[in-house]
């Protein structure tokens, strides 16, 4: 039986669906680009809720998800996860953020931490100061 | 390799060599799972390996199996059989392998296992992606776009390097088509 084609070399279109995915990073870049001026402020989406909190403010939040809690610090203009109750931990690994373009994804306990400057942020999130 | 005559020793010789690639994917998801993860949704794919390899040989029936195997298997292995995860994993290998069928099937000799690879990957990454943003987080898991399709092109890539210089060189392989040739 032969053997599937092109094992010795890449083919035409092996460098067209490369190019292809490249060009899809590159639009996904510039669709997550938001806005970069303005107050930045840190928002936390957990459970269908969003939180707010300055990021020129320390301060803490504690949010529950599917798995147990997951733990908000800000300090000194910089957000991270220190702690959450999911398994692997990327979120507390992942470090801290401090420009829009920074996130902090916890899958399993579906909690997303991110930077936001004034007037991009949700009308409806609510002000993490207020608890 | 001498055909079987019995079909149902024919049937349960295919039952062998499926359930064999099924084993395959959950050894390899176990491998994968020592290796540490840097990033949500970064996954290198070793446990597709034999997806990418049987798509040269097995029947769509055949590979779908293989499919279910490897789903199941790394559940089982990631521990994420009851949770939403393994919906986003069943998702993403369902349109990779069927993205890399298409392909493979329409393309034929133009296109190498490099280049079926990174279209699987960009298949799985582009429906994670949606499923993020319609059920998980919404329109903000934009800004996981890039990170999230990126690795996927890098790890395309890799998977199909050495899937292809793997189909090219290994007898283990060719013996087992052979085999599979032989039942149908």
């Amino acid at each position: 039986m032969d053997p599937m084609p092109g094992h010795r070399g890449l083919r035409a279109l092996d460098y067209l669906s490369i190019l292809l995915f490249a060009a899809l990073v590159a639009a996904s870049v510039l669709w997550s680009a938001g806005s970069r001026n303005g107050e930045l402020r840190v928002e936390i989406e957990a459970s269908g809720i969003r939180h707010v909190m300055p990021l020129t403010r320390d301060d803490e939040l504690v949010v529950d998800g599917p798995v147990g809690s997951t733990y908000v610090l800000v300090r000194e203009n910089r957000a991270s996860v220190t702690d959450s109750d999911c398994r692997d931990k990327i979120c507390v690994s992942m470090g801290e953020i401090s420009r829009t373009t920074g996130w902090i994804a916890c899958l399993p306990n579906r909690v997303f931490v991110r930077i936001v400057a004034v007037g991009e942020e949700d009308e409806e999130a609510v002000d993490a100061g207020a608890f | 390799m001498p055909e079987l005559s019995d079909p149902r020793k024919r049937r349960r010789s295919r039952m062998e060599i499926i359930s064999f690639l099924g084993a395959l994917c959950l050894f390899l998801s176990a491998v994968e799972y020592l290796i540490p993860k840097p990033l949500p949704f970064f996954r290198l794919g070793l446990a597709n390996l034999p997806l990418i390899l049987g798509l040269g040989f097995l029947s769509p029936g055949d590979l779908a199996l293989v499919l279910l195997l490897k789903v199941l298997g790394q559940g089982l292995v990631n521990g994420t059989l009851a949770s939403y995860v393994f919906l986003f994993s069943l998702a993403g290998s369902a349109a990779s392998v069927l993205t890399m069928y298409a392909v493979h099937r329409a393309a034929g000799r133009h296109i190498s296992l490099v280049g079926i690879s990174v279209t699987g990957a960009m298949a799985s990454s582009v429906v994670q992606l949606a499923l993020s943003i319609t059920f998980v987080f919404g329109e903000t898991a934009r800004l996981i776009a890039p990170l999230s399709l990126g690795s996927g092109l890098v790890t395309g890539v890799i998977i199909g390097l050495f899937a292809r210089r793997f189909e090219g060189e290994s007898r283990w392989l060719q013996v087992l088509r052979e085999r599979y040739g032989g039942l149908r």
